[in-house]
């Protein structure tokens, strides 16, 4: 009593009195009987009480076994000799003792048996025997005399019990099931895992130890084959990019004619699903064969393909030129090719903005960087679409020879730089430092000219040859034009482009209006304007009466020889050579000779009359003054041709110049340099013709029409339009290709 | 409610086994009988030179599953070594209510392989359970006592680290069937060892 190692446990052992009340789903204690033992109680003799059996085991026992060991001596007297075998111990719950051991708890087990047989039940005083559930039942309550107190506390608990159990499916089947001996069939164990006890290193099986046996096994979990996905965490933006789109260009045009549709034939289409990347690239090596060369830097082909004439300004699919990939890849030679042989324009950009700068610096070639800071177009300062310069660029990749790179970077910031001739109409020049290269603006030129801020509205860059002149606008960049003059001329006239040497000028803006000049008292942009208008005048530009002319004359010799001198300036002092530089060239050999003496006369009174400012500006700009009022002053002149009917039969060919200035529109005629026409804006109408190649002139004033057949058409047009106040400045269209800002 | 399985046993190691187990179906017990046979004879020889090994093949069986009893500590294990108590003790589980007396419905492909026993929805694309080889303990068959005669496979199974044991019932359609599985992972137990010296 009270030793730990021991427990207080009761049995139950009960059985169905037939194998039918087993699957019935309703319990009735009748169907069961239990084992009990009656005990005579202490004092009364014919008293006796029934209690469950009980016995006490070890604490850490196996207590199935122990359980069914005592059951099974505990009913050899009533059976033979034989004893009850359980079929299991199932443990019901724990009930409180009384009496002495209060505080103290007892198990409950249920031990099913088999169910009742025939065999005849043998009393034995003192041993269990088998009384119905029901009867005993019916007797029994808590203070029962029939029995003790913990009997009748587990007899109810187990009535209990019974009742719930019968409401789950098969657990009475599976209380009163075979035992687990009786079901065994097959046990396979690992032999990995050796029965504990057993496990020393003498017991192998097939050879091998159970550690052996377990890695060997393990074994087979690692993996044969491990395929990463080099793409998983690399933060790649998941893009659903279509590879490609393909329309079927006939939908919605009905069934087709089935007889004339050619299937290809299998071979190509197959191709053409497996290949499509690697057809991509045949298809570009085919396609951009100088990109190919270029890329590879394969001098020969390259140089050949250059022969042939393929343009080195040709952007491929990826909108790359040639010297981009020639850059990119480092081909030195190729890059050379390219740019004297190809002529390429050292600041190409392709479709990304970048240029061949920012390729060769962020591939750190350090010898292309080299030849292209010595090429005199480049510009160093050029920035991407990032705004990166090449030098950031060459830090940020930090590729190849890229400190060798950075260095000659750096050190082409203290380069000098290229330097451009801005002529003057006199023929005088000033070099202005091209601080982009090619890149440069005319804005950024003009900063350059070292013009004070009044001069500087005046005035624009120009670029002219012989027989074309384009005023630019302030972002164009004149170097590219210079560089495409060719081109230039041959979209805008049909001369010969060899002899077309183009120059940049300073000149007057043909925008500038009259009233703004008239109250100009810049000396020096008084002096330019002079110059401008003076040239005009000496090659016959300035269509006017012969009494203006005199007088333009005389006053250019006060200018040039300063205050008349009887001495000097007498009859013969104005020979062919002197008049040339006086009065327009189609009139020295024509009519200049009969004017000498009036020339001279009025040179004589302008030198000798006290009301004129002998001061040069004051002279020029009295110069100026007289040339306003001549319809063509300030003008821009375009080429073009008129066709007149001279007889019914045939049509004469009229080239002429076409001025377009602040007044309005004259036609002069090229050779003769006789003024045609001359109308003021809002005296005639004007129309653009087919493919910009005429433009069309109604006169409100005489109803007549005539055409101007001509490429600078578009040109013309623009410009009226701009000079007679259709389109402000505002609103000028970016992609004015050429001219006329 | 029992018939919630685990997507996919949470096996310490459970990398490789679905690349490679690939066999014919075993519906039938006989099948998985006579093929184990054949690898008994294959023990005694190299089979590194078939290439088509039985070692490469994987039996399947069509069974229901049961019940886990899943992370009972290790010590538990040892107390279910024999046979018996296992049953003992998945009966108990039963009465308990721990596990259920019958399976659900649904029927799931139980494959036996080197790689261990896998455990699949019927069209193979849900893997219930997978039993690396190494971590199963034991297998063990039996009848279920409810008098149907429906044969219960007890699989105990350990972790990588030994720390805990869980036991897996599934019901087998016939006796046969469930010799049959038993037959076919003893061959595997075996073929492993037989298959490579290394």
């Amino acid at each position: 009593m009270g030793n730990p190692e021991f427990e207080d446990v009761f049995v139950a052992v009960i059985r169905p009195k037939s194998a039918v009340s087993l699957s019935c789903k309703e319990y009735r204690a009748k169907a069961y009987e239990i084992l009990l033992i009656e005990l005579p109680l202490e004092g009364k003799e014919k008293k006796r009480k029934k209690v469950l059996l009980g016995t006490k085991i070890h604490t850490d026992s196996d207590k199935t076994k122990s359980i069914l060991e005592y059951v099974d001596e505990a009913t050899k007297p009533i059976s033979n000799n034989q004893g009850i075998i359980g079929k299991r111990v199932v443990h019901m719950k724990k009930f409180p003792l009384d009496g002495e051991n209060v505080g103290k708890e007892a198990s409950l087990f249920i031990v099913p048996i088999n169910v009742k047989d025939n065999s005849k039940p043998v009393y034995h005083p003192g041993s269990p025997s088998f009384y119905c559930l029901q009867d005993i039942m019916r007797v029994c309550s808590e203070t029962s005399a029939h029995f003790t107190s913990i009997t009748s506390k587990m007899l109810l608990g187990l009535d209990k019990w019974l009742a719930e159990q019968h409401s789950v499916p098969h657990a009475i089947p599976a209380l009163f099931r075979p035992s687990p001996i009786e079901r065994v069939k097959t046990n396979v164990s690992n032999p990995a895992y050796a029965p504990e006890g057993k496990q020393n290193n003498t017991s192998l099986h097939m050879g091998y130890t159970a550690l052996e046996i377990k890695s060997k096994m393990m074994s087979l979990e690692k993996a044969d084959m491990c395929i990463e996905n080099p793409l998983y965490g690399s933060d790649l933006q998941y893009t659903n990019r279509v590879d490609k789109v393909i329309i079927n260009p006939y939908f919605g045009l009905g069934a087709p004619d089935y007889s004339k549709i050619q299937i290809p034939k299998r071979e190509k289409w197959q191709h053409s699903m497996t290949n499509v990347t690697e057809d991509k690239d045949h298809q570009w090596v085919d396609d951009f064969p100088l990109h190919r060369s270029a890329c590879e830097g394969d001098t020969e082909l390259l140089s050949k393909l250059l022969e042939s004439g393929i343009s080195v300004k040709q952007l491929d699919s990826d909108h790359w030129a040639p010297i981009h990939y020639a850059c990119w890849h480092g081909k030195v030679e190729a890059t050379k090719l390219l740019l004297e042989k190809g002529n390429c324009n050292p600041n190409l950009l392709n479709g990304q903005l970048s240029s061949p700068l920012h390729f060769a610096a962020g591939g750190g070639h350090s010898e292309i960087v080299e030849l292209l800071l010595h090429h005199p177009d480049i510009d160093r300062h050029i920035e991407d679409q990032q705004k990166r310069s090449p030098l950031q660029v060459c830090e940020e990749n930090k590729q190849n020879n890229w400190e060798e790179t950075v260095k000659l970077l750096k050190q082409a910031n203290n380069q000098p730089y290229e330097k451009v001739r801005i002529y003057r109409m006199d023929g005088s020049y000033r070099s202005v430092e091209l601080k982009h290269g090619n890149n440069t603006t005319v804005q950024q030129i003009m900063e350059g000219m070292r013009l004070s801020q009044e001069t500087q509205q005046y005035f624009t860059i120009w670029i002219c040859s012989e027989n074309l002149s384009l005023q630019l606008k302030p972002y164009h960049k004149p170097l590219q034009h210079l560089r495409i003059w060719p081109e230039i001329v041959t979209d805008l006239t049909a001369l010969d482009p060899q002899r077309e040497s183009p120059q940049l000028f300073l000149r007057r803006d043909v925008r500038l209006p009259l009233d703004v000049e008239k109250k100009v008292e810049d000396p020096l942009s008084i002096l330019i304007l002079f110059d401008e208008a003076r040239y005009f005048l000496l090659k016959g530009f300035f269509s006017s009466p012969d009494t203006k002319l005199i007088t333009l004359a005389s006053l250019l010799l006060q200018i040039i020889y300063g205050n008349y001198d009887s001495k000097k300036h007498k009859q013969g002092f104005l020979n062919e050579e002197n008049l040339k530089s006086i009065v327009p060239i189609s009139k020295v050999k024509s009519k200049a000779h009969h004017w000498t003496n009036r020339i001279l006369h009025e040179y004589k009174n302008l030198s000798t009359s006290e009301g004129v400012s002998k001061e040069m500006h004051h002279l020029q700009r009295l110069f100026l003054q007289n040339c306003w009022d001549i319809p063509t002053y300030g003008a821009a002149f375009f080429t073009g041709q008129v066709y007149t009917k001279a007889s019914s039969s045939t049509h004469k060919v009229i080239r002429v110049y076409v001025g377009v200035n602040t007044k309005g529109l004259h036609l002069m005629n090229m050779e003769t340099k006789v003024l045609h026409l001359s109308m003021e804006y809002g005296t005639f109408m004007w129309q653009l013709g087919q493919a910009d190649q005429y433009v069309q002139i109604h006169s409100l004033e005489n109803k007549k029409n005539f055409i101007v057949h001509t490429k600078q058409a578009g040109l013309i047009v623009k410009l009226l339009m701009k000079l007679s106040g259709q389109i402000t400045p505002n609103d000028r269209a970016a992609s004015d290709k050429y001219a006329y800002g | 409610m029992f018939r919630k399985v685990k997507k996919r046993h949470s096996s310490s190691s459970s990398q490789s086994s679905e690349i490679s187990t690939k066999s014919k179906s075993v519906d039938s017990s006989l099948g998985g009988l006579s093929r184990s046979s054949t690898v008994a004879s294959l023990d005694t020889d190299s089979t590194k030179s078939s290439g088509n090994s039985v070692s490469e093949t994987c039996a399947e069986f069509k069974v229901k599953y049961l019940g886990a009893v899943e992370k009972l500590d290790f010590e538990m294990s040892k107390t279910l070594q024999e046979p018996l108590d296992l049953i003992s003790y998945i009966d108990a589980a039963q009465q308990d209510g721990k596990l259920p007396f019958v399976p659900g419905e649904e029927e799931m492909i139980l494959g036996v392989s080197k790689y261990g026993v896998k455990v699949a929805s019927l069209d193979q694309c849900d893997v219930l359970h997978r039993h690396p080889l190494y971590l199963i303990v034991r297998m063990l068959c039996y009848d279920d006592g409810l008098g149907a005669g429906r044969n219960l496979l007890a699989l105990s199974t350990t972790d990588a680290k030994q720390q805990e044991c869980s036991i897996w019932v599934y019901q087998c359609s016939n006796a046969e069937q469930a010799q049959a599985i038993c037959k076919v992972l003893s061959t595997f137990f075996d073929c492993v060892l037989a298959s490579d010296k290394s």
